[in-house]
């Protein structure tokens, strides 16, 4: 039992310390890492991302968008029913899905050329950033069903885009070298456990002790047993007398 | 104790650690709660200070910024009055409107609404105020504002785990004596056939219409028919017990005959004054909408208004 118990510590120590390191290592000192820029394809005024396609919450994204030096550009994030009803009936490009570091697939879909109302008019970005040629927004990714939107401000369109991903997340380094901390101890543990050896020295001295009761239990069951001839015997020899 | 110690740090480690991972978001979906508290207090912030404006200009145009459907018509129609009229004692632009509850749904498009309550400080009234964004481009507006007592106790809201109101489909019976929708046409079938047996309550709203239609039929000379209907219900939530709280609007249409030869002249003041002119000689209609909030019980009993807000929209006469 303690084997298997061993056993199951050192690889709980194993991954705990594969993701710390991996966290610590991926974010660095500074708590985050990037990605890009990365061109994406398209012709149309706006990208947005399905619903489906954030499905995390937590981390903090800084999102910086390039198009032509001329072209003023907005991105935001926002709540996918407020972003579906508003860019849902615009010719747009929406991501489909998305898999970390950076790997993208598209859709284009048809419709109008124009939005009904200038993106910045509206009360209900999350977050938003606005600039000529580029922009970059921060967002903290939330619980609620959201989207990223890049829409180019006025006549144009995005052809050209590139996006830079920054992801962050607040005290990660830390806790990747904690999580590693945190495996090394949990190893040694299951180590020792492995190794069948008494774990700490209270236990050892429990286990003597233990040994000890059990030994002075033997003796006692033994005399017990004793104890519980010699009365029949002396009843016996009582008996025997008055009889 | 050492063993323990362990046990201590690694779940103090694992909780650590998984407040800050990303973890996948919660399970409702396209979802989105239509407001929040301070989204509400914003949006009737605006509401306060345009409907102060309309009413010191007895203009309806601005009202039509943050007002919409049968509220608006209703309001526009009293500014119309008062207009017209040239009250003295025209509407009172004093208001003291302060928020007491806000409750909104989690729905997966629009049109979002949320629901009020809404002490009237000045007319000692309590509003249960519906206000809606059509879409993601248009304004919040006032589409429904019946109003109770004060005395009046509201039900409970059912709500659901993430304190989001939870809607009723007015076509669904549900639990409930009857759907939403059957309750507002069963109200309309009450006030257009009072004799016929009633599926509603006989309450103060029914009281109060079969009154005022039996004063019009008092006057000599003139044919007076009412005839009410229901419009499709919008707004529907569940009550804590299992009943619903419907928000509905009713059209009623008041018809006036004149006999040959005799014309009527309406009270100073009266909406019928201002919509249908001075003096009306062959016929004349008013038209009004009366908003209604009606509380469905569950199992049984008979469904009951709580409140109401109505007056007329429009009219001609000659």
């Amino acid at each position: 039992m303690r084997r298997f118990l061993g056993i199951m510590l050192m690889l709980i120590a194993v991954i705990a310390a594969a993701v710390g390191a991996g966290l610590a290592i991926l974010l660095g000192t500074d708590n985050r890492t990037e990605t890009g820029p990365h061109p994406i394809e398209t012709t149309a005024p706006i990208v947005v991302t399905r619903p489906d396609v954030l499905s995390w919450a937590g981390p903090t994204v800084t999102l910086t968008v390039r198009v032509a030096p001329s072209q003023k550009v907005f991105v935001g994030a926002a709540n996918a029913v407020d972003l579906d009803d508003y860019v849902g009936s615009v010719r747009r490009t929406e991501v489909t899905d998305y898999r970390p570091p950076w790997k993208l697939q598209t859709e284009n879909v048809f419709g109008g050329d124009r939005l009904p109302r200038a993106p910045a008019d509206l009360d209900w970005w999350v977050a938003s950033a606005s600039g000529t040629g580029s922009a970059t927004m921060t967002v903290e990714l939330p619980e609620q069903a959201f989207g990223l939107a890049v829409i180019a401000i006025g006549d144009g369109d995005l052809e050209g885009l590139q996006v830079t991903a920054a992801y962050e997340l607040d005290g990660g380094f830390g806790i990747g070298l904690g999580l590693v901390g945190f495996a090394v101890g949990l190893g040694l543990f299951g180590w020792i456990a492995f190794q069948g050896r008494p774990m700490t020295r209270e236990m050892a001295v429990d286990d003597e002790a233990d040994e000890v009761d059990a030994e002075a239990a033997d003796d006692g069951e033994a005399e017990a047993d004793e104890d519980e001839v010699e009365p029949v015997g002396e009843s016996e020899v009582v008996s025997k007398e008055q009889s | 104790m050492s063993r323990r110690l362990w046990v201590a740090v690694a779940a103090g480690v694992l909780l650590l650690a998984g407040c800050a991972i990303p973890h996948p978001k919660d399970s409702h979906g396209v979802t989105k709660v239509a407001a929040t508290p301070a989204v509400a207090d914003a949006v009737y912030d605006r509401y306060r200070v345009v409907r102060k404006r309309a009413l010191n200009r007895l203009d309806p145009q601005p009202l039509t910024t943050v007002e919409g459907g049968p509220v608006l018509a209703i309001d526009a129609g009293k500014l119309t009055v008062a207009r017209r009229l040239l009250l003295s004692d025209r509407p009172d632009s004093t208001q003291d409107l302060r928020i007491l509850d806000v409750y909104a749904p989690r729905l997966g498009s629009y049109p979002l609404w949320f629901v009020v309550v809404v002490e009237d400080r000045v007319r000692d009234l309590t509003k249960v105020q519906v206000f809606q964004r059509e879409s993601s481009t248009t304004a919040w507006q006032l589409v429904a504002s019946p109003e109770t007592l004060t005395s009046t106790e509201l039900p409970a809201f059912a709500l659901d785990g993430t304190d989001a109101l939870k809607p009723v489909d007015p076509l669904r019976v549900d639990h409930m004596t009857m759907s939403p929708q059957d309750a507002i046409d069963a109200y309309a079938a009450t006030l257009n056939h009072p004799a016929a047996e009633s599926q509603v309550s006989e309450d103060s709203f029914v009281t109060q219409m079969r009154k005022v239609a039996a004063q019009q039929r008092r006057v000599d000379g003139v044919a007076f028919t009412q005839n009410w209907t229901a419009r499709p219900v919008q707004y529907s939530l569940r009550a804590a017990d299992g009943g619903a709280l419907v928000f509905g609007t009713l059209n009623r249409t008041d018809r006036y005959q004149i006999e040959k030869g005799r014309a009527i002249d309406w009270p100073e003041g009266s909406e019928q004054k201002a919509f249908l002119s001075g003096r009306l000689y062959t016929t004349g209609e008013l038209r009004y909408y009366h908003q209604i909030l009606v509380y469905v019980p569950p199992d049984e009993g008979k469904p009951v208004v709580l409140g109401q807000y109505g007056g007329v929209v429009d009219g001609f006469g000659y």
